[in-house]
């Protein structure tokens, strides 16, 4: 079996070398928001935390549906709201991750507003990610990232 | 429709006015918590001890967040918890004046000094005029707004109607009504967080009642703001046109009769027309602010209340009236903003 030269001493394949390196940098270059694994960490996070652990996981300005939330207060109210009518996320499935991009504030509106928050507000790597659940589907607007789970940025819906 | 955005305008009249932007209007003297600025360029820091706070920017408190203001004349502001206070520049009467206004939580003003004109103040709606005084404005979760008096007096307008308040009063003014009667409140005996409690279930009791006074009161602001380019415009035309018959003066007399026209004619008139746009920003700011902060949280209360029923009569009637105020918003004031505003 060919082994490559550094590691050759250890008699690690170069398959699995190449595997694990592809992983490593595959992990440090794509950002949590876009990663299924990381966003599937954060569904399982919100159908189980409280309202003060989502602002905490929650990035600001929040946009609910095309709202912009600013205050803090406003945020931990709205989950607060949304926990008490029995918002979650249960059995949520992700179907689709679309990095953020130049035209995707168009779906949430054709506005400056919409513009202006996609282009200054969001942190680079963002993405919509639609998450199917029993009861309904929803976009999760995810960027940035607190111990390497995605930051919720918004919320829409139910589809 | 697409409205037409101004924004290469804005730029260059806000360009033309920076120095005004640039002045320290209030600075933080004190600071509790981790309050944040939102400043001008639409950027979103903590704020601390000690920092600058200019026309343009907005003060966001949290939770057990206190933050007092000390202004250039020695007056001092104190915004609560669970608020957001602005200051923005305006043109009165040639000079360019600090207004002050709160579209959500508490915020008391301490204006034992009055020099020159008096400082326009805000809720989202409704103005006090100061009289020389010590004054609360609370503005609600429904956009209603209540203002106590604890030295001094003040005069509230509100959809035309004048009241004035005096010592130990305080006056109601529902949203996109005219200011309610003053009644007496015992000195320290008003709880703000019970009153925008109040505030609160009367929205979810009439969503669509708050929503329609929310209504009135942007239209409100819009009328204002129309004003203020009807103003506007016809100096930026004249000016534009100073400027092509300066060039038209040089070609044809000279440098020195072009210097002369231009010292003459379009100087004047390029101090004045910035001046003249501070208030479109003013009246566009102010329904920034209608927009964001009251419109913004009656939505994020109900939506969040309702997620889980999106066809209930009550989500979907406020949802209507949400539509109609933020299409005028889009037509009427989006064109006179630039996107750090947003």
């Amino acid at each position: 079996m060919k082994h490559i030269p550094v590691v050759r001493a250890l008699r690690v394949p170069a398959l699995v070398v190449s595997t694990i390196f592809v992983f490593v940098v595959a992990c440090a270059t794509v950002p949590p928001a876009q990663q299924e694994a990381r966003v599937e960490e954060l569904i399982a996070f919100v159908n189980a935390a409280e309202a003060e652990a989502l602002l905490e996981q929650s990035g600001r300005p929040f946009l609910l549906d095309s709202e912009i939330i600013e205050p803090s207060n406003d945020v931990y109210v709205m989950w607060r709201n949304m926990i008490a009518a029995g918002w979650a996320l249960p059995g949520g499935q992700i179907i689709g991750i679309s990095p953020v991009n130049e035209h995707t504030y168009r779906s949430y509106g054709s506005g400056l507003e919409m513009e202006s928050y996609f282009s200054r507000r969001l942190p680079e790597g963002s993405a919509v990610v639609r998450v199917q659940t029993r009861q309904a589907t929803w976009d999760l607007l995810l960027g940035g990232q607190r111990d390497g789970m995605p930051l919720i940025y918004g919320i829409r819906g139910p589809l | 429709m697409r409205p037409r955005y101004h924004g290469v305008a804005i730029i260059a009249v806000l360009l033309l006015i920076a120095p005004s932007l640039l002045a320290r209007d209030a600075e933080a003297v004190y600071v509790e918590g981790f309050p944040e600025l939102r400043s001008a360029a639409g950027r979103l820091n903590d704020l601390f001890f000690g920092d600058p706070v200019r026309g343009g920017d907005s003060v966001i408190t949290g939770s057990g967040d206190v933050v007092e203001l000390q202004l250039a004349n020695g007056n001092s502001i104190t915004v609560s918890s669970n608020s957001v206070f602005s200051l923005q520049d305006y043109d009165d009467g040639g000079e360019t004046q600090t207004g002050f206004s709160n579209s959500r939580g508490a915020v008391t003003y301490r204006f034992n000094v009055l020099t020159g004109r008096q400082p326009r103040i805000q809720s989202a709606n409704a103005v006090a005029g100061v009289r020389g005084t010590v004054f609360t404005v609370f503005a609600g979760d429904d956009g209603s707004s209540l203002f106590l008096v604890e030295s001094g007096r003040i005069a509230v307008t509100a959809q035309g109607e004048e009241v004035e308040v005096s010592e130990d009063f305080a006056v109601e003014v529902r949203t996109g009504e005219a200011p309610g009667e003053p009644f007496e409140v015992l000195r320290g005996a008003m709880d703000f967080s019970g009153w925008n409690g109040g505030r609160q279930e009367a929205l979810l009791a009439n969503p669509v009642t708050a929503a329609e006074g929310a209504y009135r009161r942007m239209q409100e602001l819009v009328r204002e703001l129309n004003t203020a380019v009807a103003e506007y415009e016809p100096l930026r035309e004249e000016l534009a046109e100073a400027r092509a018959e300066a060039t038209r003066i040089f070609e044809a007399d000279g440098q020195e009769a072009a210097n002369e026209f231009r010292e003459e004619v379009v100087r004047p008139l390029e101090r004045a027309t910035p001046r003249r746009f501070l208030n479109v920003r003013y009246w566009a700011l102010s329904t920034v602010s209608l927009r964001r902060h009251v419109f913004g949280r009656m939505y994020s209360l109900l939506k969040s209340t309702y997620v889980m029923e999106p066809n209930h009569p009550d989500w979907i009637a406020y949802q209507s009236v949400h539509s109609q105020a933020l299409a005028l918003f889009e037509e009427s004031v989006v064109p006179w903003l630039v996107p750090a505003d947003l």
